[in-house]
């Protein structure tokens, strides 16, 4: 195929969909070459999976097909909504918030015409728990009852977890605590059933095309390794009626340049999360329709590691988190319409759930030179030698460059930036063996339990080494919790908290800045990036 | 010519477990491990990995009890019978070898029951090496890490080297035809415009590097004349450009040695007398100078028939070829470490095949080599 140069046409006649509520970005100038492919497939660029099985699966770019090979209970709603019907028509919730009852549909069909059941969950929930899966996702289905000691091999016997297919269309939960956000975990890719007989049969390749026996609205039919992934409508899919693409193909590339050349020819009509960075100022300029700018639903921070000196001291990390303007950040760095954090929650749940986010300190240079002085270090004097660690990015080299000097100015202090390769900066975070380290959260599930449990005495990710016996507590209570209200209040006091304990600098809530042709209808902004090519189709 | 080949694979033997046993190694000190990520995983769930991967296995307990002591900590180097666990009884539970505790699957107050797992502990390096060596001798390098063990290194190396050897034919056509003439033109004509114009091109050429090159490429020829595809290696048309990249800078080295051959062969005693019996000048290049003056460019083809047989990360990353080269760099960016072992004894087998062919070449090449 030779690309033909691209041209220049004034009378495209286009419509633009509305733009959603949430949006941060959206132009009005649409750009020519915005014509539907008449074949009527979708064409994207993906970072290139390596393996597609549903039970082992944690990045975002598998995660991004095999979502749309394999229907979980319920599917991820168009936009931000609640979920809705998947492979269970329906559930119930009981009243204590700990047993819930998935209702199958009789007509959900696995491509090799098996209806799916009750107990294809049950294989494929245990498959993804047994220890010899050794899945990076099992920690995802530790909400049910019992599941973490067999993920555990603490027990082998898997009717001591609380999954029970009832009948071949029934299936009950049982869950260790209320988990109110539970209905959007079984959304994921870990839930989704897998084919017990074509596992069986192929073991470890069954996820080749030749081999693979899906149930989701799209079927595998070409995986070219590193290269493309095609996928075709699955005419067996319970919902067929309602896919009106014919088909998808996932183009591999990990050069944002590429990526962007690819989309302005015209092969390519989505570039999720490529955009070259020195590309999204000129695209805002020019106003283009598809050039858009969503909200994610998460923060960026640099952790102040607790249990040394000098950010042993609470009244320094007070200093230190008021000291740094985090919207010079946003406007001179990162550009591309991110807001600037006072606290750990991301800002959109008030609609979701009516959390309202608790405000941290904001930036005030004055009380933050008065409260290190307090601390025993005017103007910085006294400090011990302070290291900002990030990984090797010249995002963040900017970042860093930028809060040393603002450190400098208010402060007095001098900082020094040592950046590391990624696997190096792991390291050095998980030793604890830090002052002032990057890091970041994105919401697992749309609840902002999902920031707080971070910051548990034993969470993994609490790389910052904080331990509140008080906040632990407060985690437990809001675990024990079912009613949505005093649910909010216990988050909230959580989150006032740490605003005011402060083991991290909150800098960032993230954007999302993707490339979408005009024609493309049916994609809505969502906080988690998950976009179900079922709901896709072109105008 | 028999013993000499022989004694030189025996050598190459040598090396390649040489260069194994130091990545090996080197792959296991650097810092970070195969399953850090940016949320971390549970104690367990890291476990359960290392244990599937074969560098971690789990210690049972071999009674039931509760637990009313854990003596040892996650990350602690425990010795051979070391108690690690204090049941309710009075009794322990030890290790049965010694290793690096990777985590502890109880806490106080736990019930165990026997053959229950309690703590997961590492593979002594040692051990490591030896399995993993003994099954490398059979040409089994298990499974990558970065596929969830869904696919062998074998397999990902076979999909993904031959698109990179089939650029390095290419791209070597490319250079050896454009490269070799260019340079005993401007040898044979030294100070001449000819020799000039070539030279300052191929000294561009050596100092440009594909990341220079392979963008304006792209720029010109795809984005604004549309005549070849932008990235991909699905159509000969898009096999053009890349090949082209990386061609002309390997073309831009080969004129460059052959041309300085040519100058030091025709100085040589041998020409003036070829010269001085009254040979036509074309009888003397063909026959007798240009043996000589394309040896160092001979030198020079062994590893850079290696290098571009395995790719280059920058020619398949620019037009997006799904090559084998990236592995070079993702495989030791993620550690991912049956991987990288993959691609070291590739590229080091390739490296050790071609400079003994090179050296083959050679007694051909030159009449004063001789190989005994």
């Amino acid at each position: 195929m030779v690309l033909s140069p691209p041209t220049v046409s004034s009378s495209i006649p286009t419509t633009t969909s509305p733009t959603p509520a949430s949006a941060v970005f959206r132009g009005t100038v649409v750009p020519p070459n915005q014509k539907a492919p008449a074949d009527n497939v979708f064409v994207f660029v993906e970072a290139g999976p390596e393996f597609l099985d549903p039970n082992k699966i944690s990045e975002s770019s598998g995660n991004q097909i095999a979502m749309n090979l394999f229907e979980p209970l319920l599917n991820y709603a168009r936009g931000n909504g609640p979920p809705v019907p998947g492979v269970a028509a329906k559930y119930e919730v009981s009243p204590d918030g700990l047993t819930y009852t998935f209702h199958l549909r009789k007509n959900a069909l696995w491509s090799n015409g098996r209806t799916v059941t009750a107990q294809d969950f049950v294989y494929s929930w245990e498959r993804g728990l047994r220890p010899a899966t050794a899945s990076r996702n099992a920690q995802l289905l530790w909400y049910i009852r019992g599941a973490k000691a067999y993920n555990q091999g603490q027990s082998t016997d898997f009717s001591t977890v609380g999954v029970v297919a009832q009948d071949d269309f029934t299936l009950t939960v049982e869950l260790e605590t209320p988990t109110p956000f539970f209905p959007h975990l079984v959304c994921y890719i870990a839930y989704a059933p897998v084919p017990r007989e074509t596992i069986e049969i192929y073991n470890e390749n069954w996820t080749r095309p030749e081999n693979m026996v899906v149930n989701g609205p799209f079927q595998l039919t070409e995986w070219a390794f590193r290269d493309r992934i095609v996928m075709k409508k699955n005419d067996r899919y319970w919902d067929a009626e309602n896919v009106r693409l014919a088909g998808a193909v996932a183009l591999h590339t990990e050069n944002e340049n590429t990526a962007f050349q690819l989309y302005e020819s015209g092969t390519v009509h989505w570039t999720p999360a490529v955009v070259p960075a020195e590309k999204i100022p000129i695209l805002m300029r020019d106003g283009r329709a598809d050039f858009h700018i969503d909200p994610l639903m998460c923060v960026s921070y640099y952790l102040l590691r607790m249990d040394q000196s000098p950010f042993d001291n609470p009244a320094v990390r007070r200093a230190f988190n008021m000291a740094i303007d985090k919207k010079r950040i946003v406007d001179h760095v990162l550009r591309s319409g991110q807001s600037p954090a006072r606290n750990l929650v991301p800002p959109m749940f008030e609609p979701i759930s009516g959390y309202v986010p608790a405000q941290g300190d904001d930036y005030d240079p004055e009380r933050a030179r008065k409260l290190l002085a307090e601390a025993g270090y005017p103007n910085g004097t006294g400090l011990p030698a302070i290291e900002m660690v990030f990984n090797t990015f010249e995002g963040n080299r900017l970042i860093g460059e930028l809060v040393q000097r603002n450190l400098k100015e208010t402060l007095g202090i001098e900082i020094t930036l040592i950046n590391m390769e990624w696997k190096s900066l792991l390291q050095t975070l998980q030793r604890g063996d830090f002052h002032f380290g990057r890091g970041g959260w994105c919401a697992d599930y749309p609840d902002p339990m999902t920031f707080l449990e971070v910051f548990d005495s034993r969470g993994e990710s609490n790389y910052a080494g904080y331990k509140s016996a008080e906040y632990d507590a407060l985690l437990a209570q809001i675990r024990k919790t079912a009613h949505v209200t005093a649910r909010n209040d216990l988050i909230q006091k959580a989150e006032k908290l740490l605003n005011h304990d402060v083991p991290m600098v909150p800098f960032y809530f993230y954007t999302r800045s993707y490339l979408l042709k005009s024609f493309v209808r049916g994609f809505e902004p969502q906080y988690q990036d998950h976009h179900l090519l079922k709901y896709i189709y072109f105008e | 010519m028999g013993r000499f080949v022989v004694r030189r694979l025996l050598s190459a033997v040598l090396v390649i477990w040489v260069i194994v046993t130091l990545s090996f190694f080197l792959m296991r000190a650097a810092p970070g491990g195969p399953f850090d990520a940016d949320r971390r995983l549970h104690p367990t769930v890291e476990a359960n990995l290392w244990v599937t991967y074969g560098m971690a296995d789990m210690i049972r307990s071999h009674k039931a009890g509760r637990v009313t002591d854990v003596l040892i900590q996650k990350g602690d180097t425990v010795s051979s019978h070391q108690p690690i666990l204090r049941l309710d009884d009075g009794t322990t539970i030890s290790s049965p070898r010694s290793g690096e505790c990777l985590s502890i699957l109880v806490t106080t107050q736990d019930l165990v029951k026997p053959d229950q797992n309690v703590a997961a502990l590492k593979t002594p390096l040692v051990q490591q090496y030896l399995t993993a060596m003994a099954s490398y001798l059979s040409l089994d390098f298990g499974v990558t890490f970065s596929s969830e063990g869904q696919r062998t290194v074998f397999e990902t190396i076979a999909q993904t080297a031959p698109i990179s050897m089939e650029l390095g034919i290419y791209a070597m056509l490319i250079a050896l035809f454009l490269g070799i003439p260019t340079g005993l033109v401007a040898g044979l004509r030294p100070n001449s415009w000819v020799d000039y114009t070539s030279m300052s091109m191929a000294m561009t050429g050596v100092s440009l590097s594909e990341i220079v090159l392979g963008p304006m490429l792209i720029l010109v020829f795809a984005v604004h004349l549309g005549w070849f595809e932008l990235s991909g290696w699905a159509t000969p048309s898009a096999k053009i450009l890349p090949a082209l990249t990386l061609g002309l800078i390997y073309a831009a080295y080969f004129a460059r040695l052959t041309r300085g051959g040519m100058l030091d062969v025709i100085r040589q005693d041998y020409i003036r007398t070829a010269r001085a019996k009254g040979l036509p000048e074309s009888t003397i290049v063909v026959r007798h100078a240009l043996r000589g003056a394309i040896l160092p460019s001979v030198t020079f083809l062994g590893p850079a028939l290696a290098g571009t047989l395995t790719g280059s990360v920058v020619v398949e990353r620019i037009y997006n070829i799904p090559g084998v080269s990236e592995f070079f760099v993702s495989g030791a960016l993620n550690r991912d470490y049956p991987l990288v072992m993959g691609v070291v004894v590739l590229y080091s087998g390739l490296l050790v095949v071609m400079n003994l062919l090179v050296d083959i070449g050679y007694a051909f090449l030159d009449p004063r080599v001789k190989y005994d």
